[in-house]
């Protein structure tokens, strides 16, 4: 290794404290290794002792534990640590080693993840679930029990959350014994919601179908007159199998329906995918497509808030000023299809690089774009934060209080709006994020103003982050060809989203992945809808589209 | 003044109905109301040169979709499958092959969605 590229790799230890490591520098593997030592150290002797095999590979420490001391182990786990759950999801290995395997993926401090894995018996498809002691494992049980037929024993909630009401209960789409274009019969199953009773509560049932014809979801109300008094989301009307379809496809496809998960966090998907694949196959892509990503990743970031933005002050009854940022949202979106030929960002990345290049004069025409749109929208930004009419509606309204946000693990600017300083940009550096300066805005109140507050000043961050990108944009290739994907690795990748971090989790196989597991922020966020809608903080029913315009979360990347 | 205020109401249904509020049947307007300048980039409807184009089918390997077949030296394109990502202008080693801007594509017919070159 060179001196130069010493130097660069120490530089960066020294500004992340990071322990990521490449296998050029044994060294580094020592500080991983030391990381596990101290945390099975943390743990009580007779825990630490079930682990049946450790592996640390990159920043990753993958622990084996046998599934009758999971639940143990993860409980005492969490009690010694701070955790964020990223990913709980299962692999039909049956073909590898003649059983299912759980993979709980956890993120930690200086960019490090755990794994703990178990193994479920075909013969006895079920395990202990964890989610008395990790309340986000909820959904992601219910999904694994929907879709790969494990059941979480001891689970509080294990109605079915994924498939749709028609789909017959013993058929599980993600098994590997299970065709991806099977067919299968209808069936007729009831689904309960939960109910409240008491004089005076009524059910206000609304939806699959909305009246803006946005997607499907059914969100049930119970309310005593105008308060919320509990909410049930149901989704899974659009549930497209991605996960499935993604298995079927070689890894170069695969980024084409990973553009189509969310319809507009479309290269914040692709770049997660890529990442992974890339991770697996082990290269490291060229300077010059690591800032082009950066860019577009931002360009992503501001048309989404620019319409969050809108959105919120469109359901505040305050229309001129939502107008104009809508009108900066078609700006951008003509930016992006000046850039790309394509408004939503599409057909620009590859696997190992990027296809669209960056030409100069481009540059300097998003440059000029982005001083006008920040000169308008500052404008903007002074006229809507002293304006009484506009903080009567949204100050207070839909709380989030710091304790749900932790607990529920819920991500991106909903989560810092709740005072969680939490932004895979800076905990997980990817892309060329470690290179540039930028601050992560955090509220602490948790409600719609404070989210609003937190969208504004990420749209300034964004334009921040465009502009050093451009001014340091470096030289040189935009893409190598990655030709082998080694069988059998795991390869994940964070990303932060306009909605918050997306996980893409493969597993590879022959040229394609075996298992694709994939997370869009909204899977985490529902939850979040449900709590800040409740009335005990005085939201009423028409306080509604308000709360859900301040999260705005996607249907489609819930159901995947 | 009651009977002014009835009349000021009366002209403007007047000039409502001129303007063919009640009439029935088809009114359409002009399409479009300005014409769309696409940017250069702009990836639209696949064009095939037949003159360029040796049949290799490089294309329809690469399409994503299958949109594209090749059949006896002819190149059908699907634009109902098509996804405008712009693989198969990527694949084409004669340069035969080229996104162009052209977006708007609509068709009475779903046949009218397919293209043979």
């Amino acid at each position: 290794m060179s001196a130069e590229a010493h130097n660069k790799m120490t530089k960066q230890i020294e500004i992340f404290d990071s322990v990521l490591y490449d296998e050029e520098m044994p060294g580094n593997q020592g500080v991983g290794r030391s990381i596990l030592d101290t945390l099975l150290a943390d743990l009580p002797g007779d825990v630490s002792s079930v682990v049946a095999r450790s592996e640390i590979e990159r920043n990753n420490m993958m622990l084996h534990v046998p599934k009758e001391h999971f639940l143990a182990f993860v409980t005492a786990l969490v009690k010694i640590r701070d955790l964020d759950l990223v990913s709980f999801h299962a692999v039909d290995e049956r073909e590898l080693h003649n059983a299912y395997r759980l993979y709980l993926l956890f993120s930690m401090a200086h960019d490090t993840f755990l794994t703990v894995t178990t193994d479920v018996d075909p013969v006895e498809p079920a395990f202990s679930s964890i989610t008395p002691v990790v309340y986000t494992a909820n959904w992601y049980e219910r999904e694994i029990k929907d879709m790969l037929g494990l059941v979480p024993e001891g689970h509080p909630d294990p109605r079915p959350l994924v498939l749709y009401d028609t789909w017959p209960e013993d058929v599980h789409p993600l098994r590997k014994d299970f065709a991806w274009n099977a067919k299968v019969e209808s069936a007729y199953n009831e689904y309960t919601f939960r109910r409240v009773e008491g004089e005076g509560i009524y059910e206000i049932p609304v939806g699959p179908v909305h009246a803006g014809i946005i997607e499907p979801g059914h969100f049930r109300f119970s309310v005593a007159g105008e308060p919320i008094i509990n909410l049930e989301i149901r989704l899974g009307y659009v549930h497209k199998g991605i996960e499935k379809l993604s298995e079927q496809m070689t890894y170069d496809r695969g980024v084409y329906l990973a553009e189509r998960i969310s319809g507009d966090n479309t290269f914040a998907h692709t770049t997660a995918y890529c990442q992974a694949v890339e991770k697996i196959a082990g290269v490291t892509i060229p300077d010059r497509a690591r800032y082009i990503r950066t860019i577009f990743l931002e360009c992503e970031r501001l048309y989404n808030l620019f319409r969050d933005v809108a959105g919120i002050t469109l359901v505040t009854a305050f229309n001129p000023g939502a107008q104009m940022v809508y009108s900066m949202q078609e700006e951008m979106m003509q930016l992006n299809d000046c850039m790309t030929g394509s408004r939503f960002l599409r057909g620009a990345i590859r696997i190992g690089g990027m296809h669209k290049d960056l030409a100069p004069e481009m540059c300097q025409l998003v440059l000029g774009k982005l001083d006008g749109l920040e000169r308008d929208f500052t404008i903007f930004t002074e006229m809507v934060t002293h304006m009484s009419s506009l903080l009567d509606r949204t100050q207070t309204t839909g709380v989030i209080t710091n304790k749900i946000a932790k607990d529920l693990d819920f991500v991106g600017p909903v989560a810092r709006a709740s005072g969680i300083d939490r932004d895979v940009r800076r905990d997980h550096p990817y892309a060329a994020y470690p290179d540039l300066q930028f601050d992560v805005i955090t509220k602490q109140d948790g409600d719609v103003q404070c989210r609003y507050l937190v969208k504004m000043g990420e749209i300034h961050q964004a334009m921040r982050i465009i502009r050093q990108a451009i001014e340091n944009l470096p030289g040189g290739a935009i893409a190598i060809d990655v030709d082998d994907v080694p069988q059998g690795k795991i390869g994940f990748s964070l990303v932060e989203a306009p909605r918050g971090e997306i996980i893409h989790w493969i597993l590879s196989g022959e040229k394609k992945p075996y298992r694709h597991k994939i997370r869009d922020p909204s899977f985490n966020n529902w939850l979040a809808m449900e709590q800040a809608v409740i009335g005990y903080n005085g939201n009423i029913v028409p306080d509604f589209p308000l709360i859900n315009k301040s999260m705005n979360l996607s249907y489609s990347g819930n159901d995947l | 003044m009651i009977y002014e205020c009835k009349e000021a109401n009366h002209s403007m249904m007047f000039k409502m109905l001129r303007n063919g509020v009640m009439r029935k049947g088809i009114i359409t307007t002009k399409y479009p109301r300005e014409r769309i300048v696409p940017f250069d980039g702009d990836k639209g409807l696949p064009v095939v040169s037949a003159s360029r184009c040796n049949f290799c089918a490089a294309c329809a390997m690469a399409c994503p979709t299958g949109a594209i077949q090749i059949i006896e030296q002819i190149v059908e394109l699907d634009i109902g499958a098509c996804i405008f990502c712009g693989a198969c202008e990527r694949a084409c080693d004669q340069e035969a092959l080229k996104m162009s801007p052209l977006v708007e594509l609509a068709t009475k017919k779903r046949e009218g969605l397919r293209m043979r070159y």
